[in-house]
């Protein structure tokens, strides 16, 4: 419903007054307006950092390798001397936060010149990966927006992604698989911790509660990733790591055993905070697969649905509505890819449309139902 | 403390690659011709590199187990090529780590965009002699250029626009 609409109905109910209705209207007008003037800028500045790069990306073999990296490594040091000038003073954030989007991605772009200028014949998660490692102090030390913390993370992951590839790719099957493993069941807690830890809340806040939803975002989707495990079977990874079947499960006890030390370590050092226990059970449903050793896509439901059921409980003893929202969400998706899945090939015939549509129609009435009784549950409860 | 350790974050991205830049372009040692073979420009040169295989005619790398080298003897325009295990190094004119990475991985060489399309009809076409220029020092190689009948092939891509 637009705004114009929807104020008239709230003033037909009585809702607001004509005088609120007005306000609102030119507030809002005039935050358009500003959007949109930000919207061309930023639009504008885009295309001319765009230029620039691909000028720079078409014509460098144009300057002597020692002239385009001493001057991209000038351009470099000219930014940062600008982020130090800017450190303390409040009328510059915005300019300074600019500044360390810009080194940032400068950085990148040197780095890159300086394999290209040597023929250096490293791969791109190792670039990524020293990136990451030169920027994040910076990013810290230097970024206090939560706009350049999700920048961060976003690079962190691309980068975690070329890392687990390269890993798949040049290391035995076995570390592969249980380095991934680890990865798995505790990144997502190390994150969490991190984001806790009170020098860093200190020090930047936004990265901290960045830190804090990433590992919490990261956990959930690696639960809920790990649950398509049984879809294939867990012997499958076994039998891919070339371990016998005991010794394998040895070396998962002894990964189990540390994830639990981790977390109950984490448990007692953020003093009991409650939140834990979103990572803790992601982290149990990554070795489900293993403990439960069945395959099968109905297997494979059960577990995400169980997850996300212990999710959403998780989420409406703590109050937080859009984690709930989000588990409801994910059950009713879910079972529409069991449906996609077992019955797959009726989709191309007229019926097997026609259940697909009564289903997907079922299943949000279903979650608005859902959705409706918790909500009334929790009012009841607060009243 | 906050101010010096911002400037020290400051400083570490800018340390790290100038080092890495003074590294490189100080690094000395002999060069060494190389012949290149399987060589694919048919769609990664439109990116910006071309990519190759060094054909260094060594015994296969299923005679080596561990940490294996590949050994060169005798000089840089002619010479003998093995693959043993590291310990025998000191054996070797030169030597060049990680035997599996330079015999079985595809190598890129980067080169301008502008010549990317006659490179690619030239190496496409060419059925001369392609080597690589490598400096090799303490194990570790480092791509010079790569040479069409002893021509650079950026010089050698020039020329024959300019002609």
């Amino acid at each position: 419903m637009r705004l114009k609409s929807r104020l008239a109905d709230w003033q037909e109910h009585s809702l607001l007054s004509a005088a609120q209705a007005e306000d609102i209207r030119v507030f809002e007008k005039d935050r358009l307006r500003r959007l949109f003037h930000a919207g061309l800028k930023y639009a504008g500045l885009f295309a001319i950092l765009l230029g620039a790069s691909l000028i720079v990306a078409a014509n460098w073999d144009l300057f002597s390798v020692h002239a385009r990296l001493t001057g991209h490594v000038l351009l470099n040091a000219l930014v940062a001397a600008l982020i130090w000038r800017w450190r303390d003073n409040p009328a510059k954030a915005h300019f300074r936060e600019g500044a360390v989007y810009l080194l940032s991605g400068l950085t990148l772009t040197l780095l890159a010149l300086i394999g290209q200028s040597f023929q250096l014949q490293g791969d791109i998660g190792g670039l990524l990966l020293l990136w990451m490692i030169l920027i994040t102090g910076m990013v810290v030390m230097a970024g206090w927006h939560e706009r350049i913390a999700r920048l961060w993370l976003a690079g962190f992951t691309v980068t975690l992604f070329y890392g687990i590839a390269n890993i798949y790719e040049g290391w035995p099957p076995q570390y592969a698989t249980f380095f991934c493993l680890t990865l798995a069941a505790l990144l997502p807690l190390a994150f969490w911790c991190d984001g806790h830890i009170r020098i860093l809340r200190d020090l930047n806040p936004p990265f901290a509660d960045m830190l804090v939803h990433g590992g919490l975002i990261g956990a959930i989707a690696t639960g809920f990733a790990a649950s398509f495990v049984f879809n294939e079977g867990a012997a499958k990874i076994v039998a891919f790591t070339g371990l016998e079947t005991a010794t394998f499960y040895l070396y998962l006890a002894g990964l189990a055993g540390v994830t639990l030390a981790g977390f109950v370590t984490a448990w007692l050092v953020f003093r009991r905070n409650a939140e834990i226990i979103v990572p803790a059970l992601c982290a149990g449903f990554v070795f489900l697969p293993f403990i439960i050793p069945v395959a099968g896509t109905v297997p494979a439901t059960a577990a995400f649905v169980a997850l996300a059921i212990l999710l959403g409980i998780a989420a409406y003893q703590g109050g937080h509505e859009r984690l709930l929202n989000f588990c409801i969400l994910a059950v009713s998706a879910r079972f529409f890819i069991l449906f996609i899945e077992v019955f797959g090939t009726m989709l191309m015939t007229g019926w097997g449309l026609i259940i697909a549509g009564v289903l997907l129609i079922g299943l949000i009435r279903l979650m608005r139902m859902a959705h409706g009784h918790i909500t009334a549950r929790r009012e009841a409860r607060h009243a | 403390m906050r101010n010096a350790l911002l400037a020290l974050f400051l400083i570490v991205p800018l340390l790290v690659p100038a080092g890495m830049i003074i590294r490189h372009a100080t690094a000395k040692g002999q060069e060494w011709q190389i012949p290149v073979t399987g060589y694919d420009p048919r769609d990664i040169l439109r990116g910006r590199y071309i990519r190759f295989r060094y054909d260094f005619d060594a015994n296969p790398l299923h005679y080596c187990a561990g940490d294996c080298i590949i050994c060169l003897k005798g000089t840089p325009e002619s010479y003998d090529a093995t693959v043993v295990q590291k310990d025998y190094a000191g054996t070797c004119t030169a030597w060049i780590n990680d035997a599996d990475h330079f015999l079985t991985q595809p190598q890129h060489f980067y080169i301008p965009e502008a010549i990317a399309g006659d490179a690619d009809i030239l190496m496409r076409q060419s059925d001369g002699d392609i080597r690589a220029d490598v400096i090799i020092r303490q194990g570790r190689m480092t791509l010079k250029a790569l040479r069409i009948n002893g021509t650079d092939i950026r010089d050698y891509i020039r020329e024959q626009t300019d002609e």
